[in-house]
C-alpha cells in the first residue's frame, strides 16, 4: 500500500459547493465511470503481470474477473454512477439549503430587533405587492367578465392639431365624430361613453356618485345584459330624452339592499331632476366602478368629454 | 455470548453469505462468494487503513483472506459507487506509484461509524453461528 498522489486538476466537492460550481452532470458521471473502469482493469493487469503472468494472460484474467462482458459491466457502472451523482446533487442541495436556513436563523436570533424589522418589512412589502398585483390583475390583465368578446373590442383615440399646431392625441371625441365612426363599414359597431359624477340624494344625504355616461349602443356592443330591467333605448341619447339610469350592481346592493322592485323607482339624482331606474347591471360590467359604493350608468345628457370604443 | 443478538437485516444477510458460500463449496471451489452487505463492510475495513483504489481493495481482501474471498470486480465497483452515494466513502482521482491514473477511495466519518456498527453486528452473528454449529451436546 503506497500513499497515492492526488490529481491537481480534480476539484473537491466541498470547493465546488463553496463556489457554486456544478458538481457533475449525467454525462460527466458516465465518462467518470468509464474512466474508472478502464483504470481499474489496467491496474488489475499490472497486478497480474507482477504475479508472473504475461500481458495477454493478465488482461484476459482481469477481464475474466469482471464476471461479465466488459460492455455489460460498463453499462452497469454507468447506471450506478448516474444514480450516485443524482443523489449526491440532491443531497448537496439539501445541505446547502439547510446551511442557509441555519445561518439565517442564527443571524436573526443574534439580532432580534433587526429580525423583527426585516420580517415586518418583508411582510409589508409582500403584502403590498400582492395587493397591487391583485388590483392591476383585475383592472388591466383580466378582461371584464361581462364583456362578450374582449379581444375584438378596441379603444379609439382621435389625433388632431394641438394648440401649437403639432399633431397630438385629443383627450376625447365629439359626438358627430362618433357618429361618423359608427357609420364606418370597417367597424362592427361603435359606441361612446364619458366618465363623471352625479349627485344622489337630497339635503344632508346628498352624495356624489361615480357615473358613466353612455349612449344606447354601449351595453349591446359590450354584449352585456341587464340582471334586471333593460338598458337605454335610442331616444335616451337625445336631448330632452327620458331621465333614466341603470344602476351598477354594487350601487344597487349598497344603496337599495338589492331590492328586487328597483325597476321604475325614482331617486333624487340632482337638484332639478329625478331619474328613474330602468335596469340593473350584472356584476363585472365596466360601468361598475372601483368605488366601494359602486356607480351608475346614465344617458349622455350633461357629458362633455366622450371616449370612443368600437368592435 | 456477552450480549443479546439483534434480529437485523445484517443477520439474514450473513445467513445468506453462509448459504452462498456453502453452495460454492459444493460446486467444488474453496472460494467464498460475497453478498452485497458483507462486501460493503469488508471494503470499509480495507479503507480504514488508508485511501485505496479499486484494484488495491480487491488485492487486500484476497490477500487478507488467504485467497478464500472471491471478490467479483464489477460488484466491487458498484459497491464503491453505492457507498459513495451514501457518503460512507469519498472518491478522488489520483496517480498510482506506477504513474497510472486511478480513483482512490477514502473512508468518511460516517463510513467509519458505519463500519464500527456493522463489524460489531457481523462478529456477533458469527460468534452465535459458531456456537450453534460447533455444539457438541443437546443441552445448552
Amino acid at each position: 500500500m503506497t500513499k497515492h498522489r492526488p490529481e491537481s486538476r480534480g476539484i473537491r466537492a466541498g470547493v465546488r459547493r463553496l463556489f457554486h460550481l456544478p458538481v457533475r452532470g449525467a454525462s460527466m458521471a458516465r465518462a467518470d465511470a468509464d474512466a474508472e473502469l478502464d483504470a481499474y482493469v489496467d491496474t488489475r493487469v499490472e497486478h497480474f503481470i507482477a504475479r508472473g503472468m504475461t500481458p495477454g494472460q493478465a488482461r484476459a484474467e482481469a477481464l475474466h474477473r469482471l464476471s461479465g462482458p466488459l460492455s455489460d459491466v460498463r453499462a452497469t457502472l454507468r447506471d450506478s454512477a448516474e444514480r450516485r451523482e443524482g443523489r449526491k446533487q440532491w443531497r448537496d442541495w439539501v445541505i446547502d439549503v439547510w446551511q442557509d436556513v441555519r445561518y439565517a436563523a442564527r443571524g436573526l436570533a443574534r439580532r432580534p430587533r433587526f429580525a423583527v424589522a426585516a420580517i415586518l418589512c418583508l411582510g409589508i412589502g409582500i403584502g403590498a405587492n400582492a395587493t397591487m398585483f391583485g388590483v392591476v390583475d383585475a383592472l388591466l390583465f383580466r378582461p371584464p367578465s361581462a364583456v362578450r368578446d374582449p379581444g375584438s373590442l378596441v379603444w379609439i383615440n382621435v389625433m388632431g392639431p394641438g394648440f401649437d399646431g403639432s399633431i397630438e392625441e385629443w383627450s376625447g371625441v365629439s359626438y358627430p365624430d362618433y357618429l361618423d365612426f359608427a357609420r364606418s363599414s370597417a367597424l362592427a359597431g361603435a359606441t361612446v361613453s364619458g366618465g363623471g359624477d352625479s349627485k344622489f340624494g337630497r339635503g344632508t344625504d346628498a352624495r356624489r356618485i361615480n357615473t358613466r355616461f353612455i349612449n344606447h349602443t354601449f351595453m349591446p356592443l359590450l354584449g352585456a345584459s341587464p340582471a334586471l330591467g333593460r338598458f337605454f333605448t335610442a331616444d335616451a341619447d337625445l336631448a330632452g330624452g327620458p331621465p333614466v339610469v341603470v344602476l351598477g350592481n354594487a350601487f344597487w346592493q349598497s344603496q337599495f339592499a338589492g331590492a328586487a322592485d328597483i325597476i321604475g323607482r325614482t331617486g333624487d339624482w340632482r337638484r332639478d331632476a329625478r331619474c328613474r331606474a330602468v335596469g340593473q347591471l350584472c356584476p363585472g360590467v365596466p360601468c361598475d366602478t372601483h368605488r366601494s359604493d359602486g356607480g351608475v350608468a346614465r344617458t349622455l345628457n350633461g357629458s362633455a368629454r366622450l371616449t370612443l370604443c368600437a368592435a | 455470548m456477552d450480549r443479546p443478538l439483534r434480529a437485523t437485516a445484517e443477520s439474514s444477510r450473513f445467513a445468506a453469505v453462509i448459504q452462498a458460500s456453502s453452495l460454492r463449496h459444493l460446486a467444488k471451489t474453496n472460494d467464498m462468494a460475497l453478498l452485497k452487505g458483507t462486501l460493503d463492510v469488508l471494503v470499509l475495513k480495507a479503507l480504514s487503513w488508508s485511501p485505496l483504489h479499486g484494484s488495491e481493495i480487491t488485492s487486500w481482501l484476497e490477500e487478507r483472506s488467504g485467497g478464500h474471498l472471491d471478490v467479483v470486480d464489477a460488484a466491487l465497483l458498484q459497491a464503491l459507487h453505492r457507498m459513495e452515494e451514501r457518503n460512507l466513502i469519498s472518491a478522488e482521482w489520483g496517480v498510482t506509484q506506477n504513474g497510472r491514473r486511478a480513483k482512490y477511495y477514502r473512508l468518511t466519518t460516517t463510513g467509519r461509524a458505519h463500519l464500527r456498527a456493522e463489524s460489531d453486528a457481523l462478529l456477533g452473528h458469527m460468534n452465535a453461528l459458531a456456537a450453534v454449529l460447533t455444539a457438541t451436546t443437546l443441552e445448552p
